[in-house]
């Protein structure tokens, strides 16, 4: 299966010029397979954090979203335990015109801005609504334990 | 030769109605106070004195008959006759007599003697000797209008009455005479003057009157017959209502044609009648075909007699027309049959080597063909000026020697056509046959080589011209009427439709060596009036080659022919040579097309078609007519002998045909072998593929539906028992579905194709700029930030306008595959995308469930029929572009921007199929290095459209592809397929597509 000139050229610029706190490489066996570290965005509870996630794009990429998971756990309303991330634009809102790029442009900024209206995990979520700011302790403790080595 | 005929009539006159003349002579003379001989006095010529008289009558023992006789018999060695009249009345009275005679005029041809009938009861208001007039009551000048309608059917008028000098009807022309008669008054052919000979002083109905006619031919008569002429037409009473036939008959003949006939059949019955005996006429050498010159009269009688059977027997024939029909198309071993004569010497024809400035190696038939066209092109050059041979159509005629010398005699002889009724004054000349023919080659034999290689070998000598001045162009005997003022012209004039007007322009070009050959086209707006000058310029000024369409002639000739003469443009000029291409486009002799071609004046003329005769014999006719070989160009003659004997299943007709093709055709085919016994063609072989395609879904379920209405509709025809007489409809069911195997569009969407393929979607990019910043304020409606929008929009169109005119580089790249955006759309809200992307994108929200919408700024809802396609045309700059030229001189291409109303356009299985064909064979190249050249067939042309649209949205990026298209575009007509070239295997689909791919 030939690689769509649309995902070399879209790898080719994410490794000539990345965007700040993202890296995205892909595997060398699989090209539409990407290891993803962002960096936890300045203020807030992620701070400091460095979040390994896992990028593939499908076989339709890029009619369909690509399929964007957290490996590293992070305690984010809108981010279950599996990594799995509740974001409209990688489901019902994607648009071919988006790119790795801005999709996880968009995965930083929801770091920044967690949405406990629209949940993923339904108990972190309800903990950031009740006590917003244990909650977000809660958030720098697990960036600590999981996300500094 | 003076008087031979004269007595000969007397004496008819005398044994045939001895009674009546005898009777009646003594009955009138005998109440008054004249001597017995007087009744000698009518039947000899008047100036005779009574003494004379008087001891002729005692000489004969007092027998009226014997003394008549004798009188002609001394006059004959008296030839001094002196001018007067037969009229016992003006005798005595010399200044009435001067009068008759004065009154007559024309050209004397003899006298006959009819015996007519009275119409009327009572006292005679005539005497012998009297002079009376013929009056004819003309068709139109009859009927009232309700006659006109229930005499449709009846018989024609040819009613001729006799009338006194005062005007007063006393009796008629029996129906035999006054058949031709009435016809020679109505065409005013020929004047009578009358003259009683006997008549009873006491008259009742149906007896007879003896008259003598004095037949004088009008000027008219020597005129050119022109029927068309609607004042002529309208004066003959002749209704249009008869011109529906030739539409579903062409073999029939037209209404002029009629005339001509009628017009002709009585001239050749008043010369029978005459006794006038052509005293030289050349028609042995077509007796040696037909034998003896009564088969040739006996032909053209008959095949009047037919004529006239075939209107009298009026509506009843149209149940018989079906069979004739059929009859009458040419099967395809005949036509073989006809070519074979033709052929048999073809293979022993010389080789001429080709001319030095064509560029391509003639192959040898080829070189043969053009041997055998320099022969025919230079026929007769030597014997140009024999006057003496007589025309092979017409006849010459003595004038007998007017006794009564009424008109000065200016001419001793006149001259008739037998065939066409034509008389003239002038000597015709045998016209020197033809030069040129029918180059009936099969298709794919070079024919269009061919003609170069003797456009080269047979070019006018100019400079030898220009020394020796103006030569006179031959004139043609049968438009005597035809100016000869036409300027001669080096030039070949080509005529091919215009599919085929840049084929033969490249291939003149191609096939000669540079600058040896001056080709221009003469076609629409490139038609350039100062050419016209310039073609009668003999010192190089003129092309060597004009090519025009079939069209451009035609128009010439229509607005030429309003003014009567053909004087402008093409019809200026006496081209040295002129070629019709596909030449069965004339082949419709009464098409104005047809007329068109034959009116052009020529030395030469060339006819190239691979089929001559398409399904009838009469397709021929109109080539030979446009050829100008006699004497077949005649239309009476080619109908007597060719037409006639072919409705009636004559096989003569055949060999007719076969000796009219000998000396005028050249036709090889693929299969005849040359002397060494080789094939003409070495053609590798054949290969066909069928390639069986499935239908998607979509195409399945539109075909499924319309097989069902298909066949409801047949179960329809069946049950209601009008299968057969609907069987067209039921063609057309079936060509519906296999259109729909092509593509759904052909049947189902009618508006959107034609909406694809006019140029009305395409919307001018200044508009829309325009559009955009004026409703800049205005839009309030649409979703967020409107403005902004439309701001983006202008800048999205301006960026457009500035690459357009060359300020800025580069292409946009599409935001969805990341590649310039070749083929792009713009969406409502001026994001620009590739199509491609934007139609996946579109489909998958659909799929989805969703509403269309841009994938870049999500402004919806949008569908396929909101984009706006952006088409980039890379061109060389022209004069528009000259001042940006000025400022950026290091441009040379232009980019331009066309934007066209997307319209969904899809495939179809077979258009994919195509699309991978072609693609495939992209970039290939065969063993010699040549791209691949592909042709694309299909029976309709509305799918030619499509694929056009296909390939040029789908492959076309490369000039290939453009190849591909002009080509497709040129041969697509000639569905016939004219593509052979050298080396190409084809392959067949089912979908009637042929790809041309050539094997190592």
């Amino acid at each position: 299966m030939s690689l769509p000139k649309r995902i070399i050229k879209e790898t080719e610029r994410l490794i000539a010029e990345p965007a700040p706190g993202i890296s995205a490489t892909p595997h060398e066996d699989n090209l539409r397979y990407f290891d993803v570290i962002i960096a936890g965005p300045g203020q807030s509870p992620f701070e400091g954090g460095v979040f390994k996630l896992e990028l593939f794009l499908p076989e339709d990429y890029p009619m369909a979203p690509p399929k964007v998971r957290f490996l590293t756990k992070i305690y984010h309303p809108n981010i279950d335990k599996l990594g799995r991330i509740c974001l409209d634009i990688l489901k019902d809102k994607w648009s071919p015109a988006l790119q790795i790029r801005t999709v996880l442009l968009s995965v930083q900024a929801l770091l920044s801005a967690p949405n406990p209206d629209d949940p993923l995990a339904n108990d972190v979520a309800q903990h950031w609504k009740e006590d917003e700011k244990d909650a977000i302790n809660t958030a720098r403790d697990w960036t600590r334990l999981y996300a500094q080595n | 030769m003076t008087t031979s005929p004269e007595p000969k009539k007397r004496r008819f006159f005398l044994e045939s109605s001895e009674v009546e003349s005898t009777d009646s002579s003594m009955d009138i003379e005998s109440p008054g106070a004249s001597p017995t001989w007087e009744a000698l006095r009518p039947l000899v010529l008047p100036e005779t004195d009574d003494q004379t008289l008087a001891d002729l009558y005692q000489k004969c023992n007092d027998n009226l008959e014997a003394a008549a006789n004798l009188f002609w018999e001394s006059q004959v060695t008296e030839p001094e006759v002196k001018a007067n009249v037969i009229d016992i009345k003006h005798y005595s009275s010399p200044s009435n007599d001067e009068e008759a005679t004065a009154s007559r005029s024309g050209s004397y041809v003899g006298d006959i003697m009819i015996i007519g009938w009275s119409s009327i009861k009572g006292k005679s208001p005539i005497e012998e000797g009297d002079s009376i007039a013929l009056d004819r009551v003309r068709p139109n000048m009859v009927p009232t209008k309700k006659a006109r309608f229930t005499s449709k059917n009846s018989k024609e008028n040819i009613v001729v009455r006799f009338i006194t000098s005062k005007g007063v009807e006393f009796g008629r022309l029996p129906s035999d005479v006054s058949k031709w008669v009435s016809k020679l008054l109505d065409f005013e052919v020929c004047n009578f003057y009358g003259t009683v000979i006997s008549c009873n002083p006491v008259l009742s109905t149906g007896d007879d009157i003896i008259v003598q006619l004095s037949c004088y031919f009008t000027p008219k008569a020597f005129a050119c017959f022109d029927a068309s002429n609607q004042a002529q037409l309208s004066m003959l009473g002749i209704h249009r209502s008869s011109s529906k036939t030739p539409i579903f008959d062409k073999g029939a003949e037209t209404d002029s044609e009629r005339l001509m006939k009628e017009r002709k059949v009585a001239i050749l019955s008043l010369l029978k009648a005459l006794g006038l005996s052509s005293i030289r006429s050349s028609l042995s050498k077509t007796n040696e075909i037909l034998g003896g010159e009564e088969t040739v009269r006996e032909l053209i009688n008959q095949s009047a007699a037919q004529d006239d059977q075939q209107h009298s027997s009026g509506t009843n024939d149209e149940e018989g027309e079906s069979a004739e029909e059929e009859v009458k198309e040419v099967s395809d071993n005949r036509l073989d049959a006809l070519y074979e004569k033709a052929q048999m010497m073809d293979s022993n024809l010389d080789e001429m080597e080709a001319p030095e400035d064509i560029a391509l190696n003639l192959r040898s038939y080829q070189k043969q063909a053009l041997s055998w066209m320099m022969r025919k092109e230079n026929m007769h050059n030597s014997s140009n000026n024999n006057t003496g041979s007589l025309h092979p159509l017409w006849e010459e005629y003595q004038f007998p020697t007017d006794p009564w010398k009424t008109t000065s005699i200016v001419h001793e002889k006149f001259y008739m056509n037998p065939f066409t009724g034509e008389m003239s004054l002038e000597f015709k000349s045998a016209e020197s046959a033809c030069r040129g023919g029918i180059l009936a080659d099969e298709m794919g034999l070079g024919k269009t080589i061919e003609m170069l290689s003797i456009v080269h070998a047979n070019r006018p000598a100019i400079s030898k011209e220009s020394i020796l001045g103006k030569r006179s162009p031959p004139r043609n005997p049968f438009h005597p009427s035809e100016k000869s003022s036409k300027l001669p012209s080096p030039t070949t004039l080509i005529v091919c439709p215009m599919s085929l007007l840049g084929q033969w322009r490249d291939e003149f070009l191609r096939g000669s060596k540079e600058n040896t050959l001056k080709v221009e086209v003469y076609y629409g707006t490139s038609r350039d009036s100062s050419l016209v000058n310039r073609l009668q310029s003999w010192n190089g000024a003129a092309p060597d080659v004009l090519i025009t369409t079939y069209g451009t002639v035609l128009s010439e000739w229509m607005s030429d022919s309003n003014t009567k003469d053909l004087q402008s443009g093409l019809y200026s000029v006496d081209f040295w040579r002129v070629i019709l291409d596909e030449a069965h486009h004339i082949k419709n002799r009464l098409s104005k097309t047809s007329k068109a071609c034959s009116a052009l004046s020529a030395i030469r003329r060339w006819v190239v078609t691979g089929t001559p005769i398409q399904n009838k014999l009469d397709d021929l006719y109109a080539l030979v007519h446009f050829l100008k070989h006699e004497p077949w160009s005649n239309y009476s003659f080619w109908r007597a002998f060719i037409t006639i004997p072919f409705q009636n299943k004559d096989v003569r007709a055949y060999d007719v045909v076969q000796t009219v093709l000998e000396p005028i055709v050249l036709r090889r085919t693929k299969t005849m072998r040359d002397a060494q016994g080789n094939l003409l063609v070495t053609l590798p072989s054949k290969q066909i593929d069928i390639e069986y395609l499935d239908f998607t879904p979509e195409e399945q379920d539109i075909y499924n539906s319309l097989y069902t209405d298909s066949k409801t509709k047949f179960s329809y025809f069946c049950a209601a028992g009008k299968a057969l007489s609907n069987y067209a409809s039921i063609f057309q069911l079936l060509m519906r579905l296999r259109q729909v195997s092509c593509h759904p569009y052909l049947v189902v969407k009618d508006g959107i194709d034609k909406e694809v393929l006019s140029a009305s979607g395409s919307v001018s990019l200044e508009e829309l700029l325009e559009k955009f910043q004026n409703s800049t304020s205005l839009d309030a409606k649409s979703g967020a930030s409107p403005g902004d929008q439309n701001t983006y929009g202008i800048n999205v169109l301006q960026r457009l306008k500035s690459q357009q005119i060359g300020e800025e580089e580069g292409d946009s790249e599409c935001a969805i595959c990341f590649e310039s955006a070749e083929s792009a759309v713009l969406m409502p809200c001026m994001h620009m995308a590739c199509r491609a992307c934007v139609l996946d994108f579109l489909q998958k929200r659909e799929d989805d469930g969703l509403p269309g919408e841009c994938p870049i700024c999500r402004h919806g809802p949008i569908s396929e029929a909101n984009l706006l396609e952006v088409i980039k045309k890379r061109r060389k700059s022209n004069i528009s572009d000259a001042v940006e030229m000025a400022t950026s001189d290091k441009k040379k291409e232009t980019v331009t921007f066309n934007l066209r109303r997307s319209d969904g356009f899809k495939t179809s299985s077979k258009l994919d199929a195509l699309l991978r064909h072609l693609r495939q064979t992209l970039g290939e190249k065969t063993s010699t290095g040549e791209p691949i050249k592909s042709v694309v067939f299909s029976q309709f042309t509305k799918f030619l459209d499509l694929i056009e649209v296909t390939v040029k949205r789908f492959i076309m990026r490369s000039t290939v592809e453009e190849k591909i298209l002009a080509i497709q575009e040129r041969k697509s007509v000639l569905a016939n397929g004219l593509y052979s070239g050298k080396d190409e295997k084809r392959t067949l689909d089912d979908l009637h597509i042929l790809f041309g791919d050539k094997p190592v």
